[in-house]
């Protein structure tokens, strides 16, 4: 890109270099520094350096129970929602024909409400007197409204499930649209069934959009903490909601930014996994 | 002997679109056949409902005593050779000439023998472990056959294998086609576009048009006898001379001959003269022609350089233009004395209206008097395409 001059090259690159600074890099920083003082009896913070942070969460088992259970539930959210996108996708992509851009939409849509609305809505479907109770007790499945559906893990999971599937259809119904399709004329024209060409062919060429999908909604289900505070109660706390406290009532800001900087190097090592994964699968 | 594939009435329907209209053909076993026709023609279609892709809406198709047309591609026993190629990008070559022999179940211990003759066969066994993005087009196309061909297809299909190539290789992988063929034994149904192709490689072209098969001849027969205006022209060049005959002479013009055949005894019909078949007189030569030659006068109007022979542009007194062919080098100006054998002078039908030749009026001959050849065309749409190439 000779023809461009170093001053219009400049000129490119100094907004996002600005951004980067002014929102990611600055903020970091801040929070790392924060990370090595501590709090005084008197709730003033002490600039005062040291590991107790980082040893309080090692020692403390509060945190890494809810750190695994907050992976657990992103796990578990990750799996669900690929479950259900990547059928959605492929059928989509291979099957749906004229219904494709119609249905294609309906995906897209929820991504258009707002996250508390959705949230909301679990809490109204789910709740004592919510929809479903309403509905159970109508076909007299039930005679008492029955209480665990609501503030539990289960109803933070079933709404982060539902939120974040778009997530994972997007990334595997692009992926699932790059595939040639004479490579599905060609598996079927050398003799493999139906089942063995998706296994042998449409599965593995998609295993990127997989990745893109599982990574996004593992991340962001991680990091969630609406979901917990609008359906999850005392059970389903995730680790943001603690990040949330110490930052809000609990006042204890160093602690709350040791955290947050392990999650994030949680997450860039994940991410970084991710991608050396996806380069060595993807072949084109 | 019972045809290896033999294909009756096939009728294909993309919506309103009639692709195929009642296509019927048998392949012979150990065959180069090749379904020759420009874009559109259907040939793909063709194919594409032979490997089981596409269903036809009507007609059969017959591999021996099997019916194909209600069986899935994967249950089919062919093996298609696709004109990108179509390799598996995340399998190594090794594992993509495999890949038929393991969806087929066959035995563990056979297939890596039989991976590596297909390979050694298209001389690709140096690269076994390779990617085939890694690949040219021309190792690719080598990929592509040995994975068909390690499957031991009774019926190979190729659509347009070597299209994607460029010229030098692609003569090279016609060569290379054409012997491996001979070699394995296997049935080819090769489609194309390109009609020298058809010429080089096949036992039996059959020309399609719009939908309906023209002609199915071995290429020395479909040039030399075309049977309509549309094959002469496809096929080579040729010159279309429009010819009223009466009392047993065809009259074209200034151009006139004497005309046994009885198919054409009274009427208009058209002749196709291919440009090689006319020579020039030499000014000095005073001797009379033998009873079978024809010879007329025409005027050189112009003179293309084609390396070993030029085309060179001649009009007769009447205005009808005629395109001969003389040795490079050739010089002549002003009005000239032509020759030709009446023999090579072929009666062509029209079927429907077959784009006329350069100098010749658009109409039917049918209308003015005989249908030609006992066969009038009601099975064929009018044609718009350019057919002078």
């Amino acid at each position: 890109m000779s023809m461009y001059t170093r001053g219009y090259k400049a000129a490119v690159a100094i907004p996002p270099l600005l951004w980067v600074t002014v929102f990611l890099l600055v903020p970091y920083s801040i929070l790392f520094i924060y990370s090595f003082w501590s709090v005084s009896p008197l709730q003033v913070i002490v600039h005062s350096w040291s590991f107790d942070n980082y040893r309080e969460l090692l020692h403390n088992p509060i945190y890494a129970l809810v750190l695994f259970r907050s992976m657990r539930i992103a796990g578990t959210v990750t799996l669900l929602a690929l479950a259900l996108g990547y059928p959605l996708a492929y059928y989509l992509s291979f099957f749906a024909a004229k219904r494709k851009d119609l249905l294609y939409q309906l995906v897209i849509i929820p991504l258009w409400v707002s996250y508390l609305v959705r949230g909301y809505a679990w809490k109204t479907i789910l709740g004592s007197d919510g929809v479903l109770n309403g509905f159970l007790q109508y076909f007299h499945f039930t005679h008492h409204p029955v209480g665990f559906f609501l503030y539990s893990p289960f109803a933070v999971i079933l709404t982060l499930t539902h939120i974040y599937t778009p997530f994972t259809f997007l990334p595997i119904y692009a992926s699932l649209e790059h595939i040639p399709r004479n490579l599905v004329e060609a598996s079927h024209d050398l003799g493999a069934s139906p089942l063995r060409t998706f296994w042998r062919v449409v599965f593995p060429l998609s295993i990127p959009g997989v990745l893109a999908g599982a990574t996004f909604a593992f991340v962001l289900t991680l990091g969630d903490f609406l979901a917990p505070l609008l359906v999850g109660g005392p059970s389903g706390i995730m680790i943001s909601n603690i990040v949330v406290s110490l930052f809000g009532a609990a006042y204890n800001w160093p602690l709350g930014a040791a955290i947050s900087l392990c999650m994030l190097l949680l997450v860039v090592g994940l991410l970084a996994g991710v991608e050396r994964l996806e380069k060595k699968l993807s072949y084109s | 002997m019972t045809p290896l594939l033999s294909i009756r009435s096939l009728i294909k329907r993309f919506g309103e679109r009639e692709v195929l209209r009642g296509v019927s053909l048998d392949v012979a076993s150990g065959e180069f056949l090749t379904i020759l026709g420009e874009s559109g023609s259907g040939k793909t279609t063709l194919l594409r409902m032979i490997a089981g892709f596409e269903q036809p809406d009507s007609g059969e198709i017959w591999m021996g005593d099997e019916r194909l047309e209600g069986l899935p591609a994967y249950r089919r026993p062919v093996n298609t050779v696709f004109q990108s190629y179509a390799l598996f990008p995340h399998l190594s070559v090794r594992e993509n000439v495999a890949y038929g022999l393991r969806a087929q179940g066959a035995p563990r211990a056979g297939i890596l023998g039989r991976v590596e003759q297909a390979l050694a066969m298209v001389k690709m066994t140096e690269f076994a472990r390779q990617a085939p993005a890694r690949l040219s087009g021309g190792q690719q196309q080598r990929v592509a056959l040995a994975r068909a061909l390690v499957n031991r297809p009774k019926l190979l299909l190729l659509d347009e294998p070597l299209s994607a190539l460029d010229a030098n290789l692609r003569r090279q992988m016609q060569t290379e086609l054409k012997s491996l063929q001979r070699e394995v034994g296997i049935t080819f149904l090769f489609v194309t576009h390109d009609q020298d192709e058809a010429m080089a490689l096949s036992d039996r072209i059959a020309l399609l048009r719009a939908g309906g098969l023209e002609q199915v001849a071995t290429p020395r027969e479909i040039y030399n006898r075309p049977e309509t205006a549309y094959v002469a022209q496809f096929i080579g060049q040729t010159n279309i001379l429009r010819a009223e005959i009466s009392g047993g002479v065809a009259c074209a013009g200034t151009i006139a001959w004497r005309w046994g055949g009885s198919a054409y005894s009274n009427g208009t019909a058209l002749f196709s003269l291919r440009p090689e078949s006319i020579r020039v007189v030499p000014p000095a030569e005073t001797s009379l022609p033998s009873e079978d030659t024809v010879r007329f006068r025409a005027r050189v109007v112009a003179q293309t350089f084609g390396g070993a022979i030029d085309i060179m542009e001649i009009v007769c007194p009447d205005g009808q233009a005629l395109r001969i062919r003389v040795p490079a080098g050739t010089s002549m100006e002003g009005e000239q004395r032509f020759e030709f054998d009446l023999r090579d002078a072929v009666a062509v039908r029209t079927t429907g209206s077959a784009a006329p030749a350069a100098g010749e009026p658009p109409d039917d001959t049918s209308s003015s008097g005989t249908p030609p050849g006992g066969s009038t065309s009601e099975d064929t749409p009018p044609a718009s395409e350019g057919l002078d190439e």
